[in-house]
């Protein structure tokens, strides 16, 4: 029985060899046949073409800039990889005859001065944070958290499966003399309303 | 729509329009609600997207995903669950949760996971938590808990269909509508079937497990302003298990198979009130009702739970949150006895009442945090019991945490710990005394709750932006773990014909140690590429404490697998195909007989647009191999089959 057992044991080892051998030559087959054909769109650039479509259908009043050339600076509340990236994707890129200027920040004062916030994921304990921070300011406040619009926040990206979306609250943007566009109203997947001050 | 996914990467994206935007789907959503990677425990969350991706046709399949789980098929329907150690159908150690309802059945402290068939594709994420949860969830959240979400109705909207079958999933289907009511308020409905095969005997011919099931429920929230939400949920289940046991017999041949259908039918009804004071302050009541049914050959079990819960999370100062809990959760059985096993008595009803508080403070803001919290209740079968945690995190940098946490948690007895009898076997005339001798197993009134002290210690660390680490440890104390202790053998002559009974009563005579290592890592290779590896290691000594005699102590080290290893890859390929492959190493479980095996999934899956997904799944394709054995109660040994399915989705 016992001898029985330990065969089984060798066998079984020797399988395990083999099968990620296996595992590992496939893996490399299928690697090379992805490369050649180019990859898929990543949640990074996908959410940089949303902010830079947002940027476009958002009028801000013109005291929020201080020239007419000024240009609209993004402020980013989260990873470093991701300002990079969104930098990179918008350095050529312009909304209402701006150019684009994206920082990372750390503290929600710095906040104050952009025009467009991103707070990402990993910083949602700080939401209540930054948009009392931007309370008062022409700031179109873009969040990723459960709560950001009931919190106050302006735009709020949602996951519906694999495909992105977003949730407006245009109460909270007319406050501080914001306008969404009735396209960006139309599009989105809810549209907040009826918050009492 | 094919121009779409393939007009990729990086600036060509940023000249689309919303429209087409919304249109493209993500390679890779990482979206977590909330930052996992400074928690002070072992926890590991496996979303919807990664239960999709398993190609997992039921939650026990899902829960292969998460690392230190010991996930085995006992036979087609019945699963052994646990984490660090004591694996059982009846695992005792493990607290399972749906939406905030425990489904652990009180009786034995294990779970039927065949009646927890939600709809996968209605639950948000699956939290396991290895080692002790008890400071926050009590009693039996000894080795881990298993916390289960479904998505909000608003998350839900619209139609969902699925179908699919194979040669093991001989059919499946499920049904979902959502929709909208007024202003406010969201709803779903869902229908589901399935129906599956018979697994294998180790002699290749058919075994007596084959079952089909039954599940409806619903799931209403109305969230009227911003600072409350209401959910209203319920679900009714009915089904059919084919099932063998073989019972010992007083009479020649004295044991036999019986074969039977077990029919197992309940429902229960949960609300919850959510009431949001300010951003860090909110109260959450919680109560439901739940019954379960089941008739089997060797007994009967009726039950009706009521839970009440209140939770109230606030901050204290600038750098402390606090929460404070109370509960109460009584249940009440009804129970028919067999020959092979009864209950005396045969009906009972337990209250457990508990209140807990927890601290949460920032010694240094964002960098180092202290947890204290204790949990108090008084339970019917050992009276009061206190279950405090210390955990300290310290997040050394942005991308480093280390953690530490020590906290006891025990596990009182189950009912059938208290009140059982298992007649296990019946020895011949002559073979012990002249006429049959019945091994018996006996519960005990003077059974304590076995204690764990446990010390833990974790790593995390991202040491590239496409790399994560996860490392956690633990050295666990046990001390009043059961023993079954052998008594002096008596005569009975109740039922006739007269004979000799050798009993093994329980006791808290065993204490031990266990440790080990989980590992869990994720390497995306590139946009479309994800690799995941997870490594598990872990030991046990058991010891007999002074005047215990338990002949089977041994045997209890080697129910658990010592080592386990997975390695599953995700790739996004072209034209919007999806190819997903598994590999699971399980180490030998030498107490139930069970070599090691190796088990290989594949999935492919095809979203030719948002509404359709059609994917084609192969469980454990290259080999047959057993994964557990039955202890107490004896059903068939089974192996488990190559399975392979096709799967329909369409959502509107």
């Amino acid at each position: 029985m016992s001898l029985m057992r330990q065969t089984q044991r060798i066998v079984k080892a020797d399988f395990l060899r083999k099968a990620a051998c296996g595992f590992l030559c496939l893996l490399g087959v299928l690697f090379s046949a992805g490369m050649a054909c180019g990859a898929a769109v990543s949640e990074t650039e996908l959410k940089a073409a949303f902010l830079y479509n947002f940027a476009k259908f958002v009028e801000w009043p013109a005291e929020a800039f201080s020239s007419e050339t000024t240009p609209i600076q993004i402020a980013v509340f989260g990873e470093d990889e991701f300002t990079v990236k969104l930098r990179s994707l918008l350095s050529d890129k312009k909304a209402h005859g701006r150019s684009f200027e994206v920082k990372r920040i750390s503290s929600s004062q710095e906040a104050k001065n952009c025009q467009i916030v991103f707070i990402s994921n990993s910083e949602s304990r700080r939401v209540p944070q930054l948009l009392d921070a931007t309370r008062k300011s022409p700031v179109l406040t873009i969040g990723e958290t459960d709560q950001f619009l009931d919190a106050g926040g302006m735009i709020n990206f949602v996951f519906e499966d694999t495909q992105l979306r977003f949730e407006v609250n245009p109460e909270a943007a007319e406050r501080v003399k914001l306008s969404i566009s009735s396209k960006l109203l139309r599009l989105a997947k809810r549209v907040k309303k009826g918050a009492k001050e | 729509m094919a121009a779409d996914h393939m007009a990729t990467s990086g600036t060509n994206v940023m000249d689309m329009d919303l429209e087409a935007l919304m249109k493209i789907e993500v390679t890779s959503v990482s979206k977590r609600p909330e930052k996992l990677s400074d928690a002070a425990a072992a926890i590991y969350v496996i979303t919807q997207e990664d239960i999709r991706r398993s190609g997992a046709a039921s939650i026990p399949e899902a829960l292969r995903l998460a690392p230190g789980l010991e996930v085995a098929r006992q036979d087609s329907h019945t699963w052994a669950i646990s984490s660090r150690g004591f694996n059982d159908e009846f695992a005792n150690q493990l607290l399972v949760l749906i939406d905030g309802r425990s489904v652990y059945t009180p009786l034995f402290a294990g779970v039927y996971w065949h009646v927890q068939d939600l709809p996968l594709e209605d639950i948000n994420r699956i939290e396991v938590i290895r080692g002790p949860g008890a400071a926050l969830w009590g009693a039996n959240a000894v080795n881990g808990v298993i916390n289960i979400t479904t998505k909000r109705a608003k998350d839900t909207q619209g139609l969902l269909v699925t179908v699919g079958g194979g040669n093991e999933e001989q059919g499946f289907a499920t049904f979902r509508s959502g929709g909208k009511v007024g202003e406010d308020a969201y709803y779903r409905i869902y229908g589901k079937y399935l129906n599956r095969d018979n697994s294998d005997l180790p002699d290749g011919s058919p075994a007596h497990d084959s079952w089909q099931m039954w599940h409806g429920g619903f799931r209403f929230d109305w969230e009227p302003g911003v600072q409350n939400l209401f959910t209203l949920q319920g679900d009714v289940y009915t089904g059919n298990l084919n099932q063998a046991v073989t019972v010992p017999s007083l009479n020649a041949p004295y044991s036999e198979e019986l074969r039977d259908r077990v029919n197992t039918y309940g429902g229960n009804v949960l609300g919850r009130w959510n009431h949001q004071f300010s951003e860090n302050s909110e109260l959450a009541l919680k109560l439901y009702y739940d019954r379960t049914d089941r008739d089997r050959v060797v007994f009967a079990e009726r039950r009706d739970t009521f839970d009440l819960d209140l939770q109230h999370r606030f901050p204290l100062g600038e750098r402390q949150d606090i929460v404070l809990g109370l509960g109460y959760n009584v249940t009440a059985d009804k129970l028919d006895n067999r020959f092979a096993v009864m209950f005396n008595p045969t009906k009972r009803t337990a209250s457990l009442y508990s209140g807990f508080v927890q601290d949460e403070v920032q010694i240094i803001p964002d960098k180092l945090r202290l947890t204290l919290g204790a949990k108090l209740e008084h339970n019917d079968y050992t009276g009061w019991e206190v279950q405090p945690s210390t955990r300290l995190s310290w997040s050394i940098t942005k991308k480093q945490t280390a953690w530490f946490a020590a906290s006891r948690a025990i596990s009182t007895p189950s009912r059938a710990e208290d009140d059982i009898r298992i007649n296990r076997q019946v020895f011949p005339p002559g073979a012990v005394a002249p006429f049959p001798a019945l091994v018996s197993q006996f519960g005990s009134r003077d059974m304590d709750s076995k204690e764990l002290i446990a010390f833990e210690l974790g790593y995390r660390i991202q040491p590239h932006p496409r790399v994560t680490l996860d490392l956690a440890t633990f050295y666990n104390i046990y001390d009043r773990q059961r023993s079954l202790e052998p008594g002096a053998p008596f005569v009975e002559t109740n039922p006739p014909p007269t004979h000799l009974v050798i009993p093994f009563t329980i006791a808290n005579l065993i204490n031990g140690e266990t440790y080990g290592a989980e590992l869990a890592s994720s390497f995306q290779l590139s946009e479309w590429w994800r690799v995941h590896v997870n490594y598990t290691a872990w030991s046990i000594q058991l010891h007999k404490k002074p005047g215990s005699n338990d002949p089977v102590l041994e045997g209890a080290e080697h129910d658990s697998p010592h080592h386990q290893l997975s390695i599953r890859s995700l790739m996004d390929l072209p034209h919007h195909l999806e190819l997903d492959l598994g590999l699971r190493y399980v180490d030998a479980l030498f107490n139930r007989n069970v070599p090691s095996y190796v088990a290989w999934d594949a999935r492919l899956g095809w979203r030719p647009n948002k509404n359709w997904e059609f994917s084609i799944v192969g469980q454990n394709i290259f080999s047959q191999h057993q994964e557990f054995a039955p202890s107490y109660i004896q059903t068939q040994t089974t192996e488990v089959e190559t399975s392979v399915f096709g799967k329909i989705t369409f959502r509107f």
